[in-house]
């Protein structure tokens, strides 16, 4: 191992991560994970195949060392944007805080809109697919069944109740 | 070949080690307890995993190159792990999810479970446990400068990205 391989995972990703912000500030896509995992999984995958093609000297375990960080700080950004999509709400508590000055907890929730903490996360799960409508309501789609599974079964197996949202 | 095993470990230890230490913690109760019990289970981990490494490479060329690519992976995975167990602790996504595993619901009836109101007062609690925040007479205020740095970069890269909510 080399830290060519750690070099150029770094390398290929800021790549990755370049079009995705060139691509987001053209137009977002409107479903934007996949996207994204395109341009910060996929694009720097693509990257290290053509480099193991041009340069057949770089060993087999090289190569896999670096496929595998590329797509480790892929998944790394992916994990962390629904933190900068969503706006979350306790950043947006300290950015009014510090724009606005010291305030109470009721102008707090006044200031800070509902659309923003709460309708634009729904939407963004109904357009992600995790939450399907019918007549009685709303319920979780086959994906949110399953991820909900697998998180409750996390946090029975830590014997933790459920989160506090 | 050992980074690799240690790598490819490094998440069932972690959660092996957590599920350890969460059973053991008496006041698992506690949102900030268990915060602190997952982060030490995950830097435990870190820690033992790279003495394995550094005394298996010991005064070889490859140390710090290995230890490096270790360290890089390991860093990644450990942060991945606590940022899927906050989601499932305070996650807004994650906690409607929940809700709506249970049972059919309608819009007014999430709205009523999952209010606006509760979302803010919940963070300005956790906030002023933290020592985030400070209340005085009644107002709050930034009690920390690290706290409003780290959400002035998280504003930046939305701007850049070209979300809406940084300027709303």
């Amino acid at each position: 191992m080399t830290s060519l391989v750690i070099l150029l995972s770094f390398v290929g990703f800021i790549l990755g991560l370049s079009v995705h912000v060139f691509w987001w500030r053209i137009s977002r896509p409107v479903k934007d994970v996949p996207a994204l995992i395109l341009c910060v999984i996929g694009i720097p995958l693509i990257l290290v195949i053509v480099f193991k093609v041009a340069y057949p000297t770089f060993s087999n375990q090289e190569f896999l060392a670096l496929l595998f960080l590329s797509c480790l700080h892929g998944a790394h950004y992916v994990t962390l944007y629904p933190a900068w999509q969503a706006g979350s709400p306790t950043v947006l508590v300290v950015l009014e805080i510090e724009r606005s000055g010291p305030s109470s907890a009721l102008q707090l929730e006044q200031r800070i809109s509902e659309k923003l903490v709460c309708e634009e996360t729904f939407n963004r799960l109904l357009n992600e697919n995790w939450v399907l409508k019918n007549e009685a309501g709303f319920l979780l789609d086959r994906y949110g069944r399953s991820l909900t599974g697998i998180c409750k079964q996390w946090r029975k197996l830590l014997r933790l109740p459920d989160g506090s949202g | 070949m050992i980074t690799w095993l240690l790598i490819f470990l490094f998440l069932p230890t972690v959660t092996l080690t957590h599920v350890v230490a969460s059973r053991l913690s008496i006041r698992n109760r506690q949102l900030f307890v268990r915060h602190r019990t997952a982060l030490q289970s995950i830097f435990s981990v870190i820690l033992s995993f790279t003495m394995i490494n550094l005394l298996y490479f010991w005064q070889t060329a490859n140390l710090w190159t290995s230890t490096s690519y270790l360290l890089i992976s390991i860093i990644s995975l450990s942060h991945i792990y606590f940022l899927m167990f906050c989601n499932s602790e305070t996650g807004r996504r994650y906690f409607l999810m929940n809700l709506l595993s249970k049972k059919t619901m309608s819009i007014s009836e999430l709205r009523e479970a999952y209010s606006h109101q509760y979302i803010i007062s919940m963070r300005i609690k956790r906030l002023l446990h933290w020592k985030i925040l400070c209340e005085q007479n009644g107002r709050l205020q930034l009690a920390n400068k690290n706290s409003l740095r780290f959400s002035k970069i998280h504003q930046v890269w939305a701007k850049i990205l070209g979300f809406s909510w940084p300027s709303k």
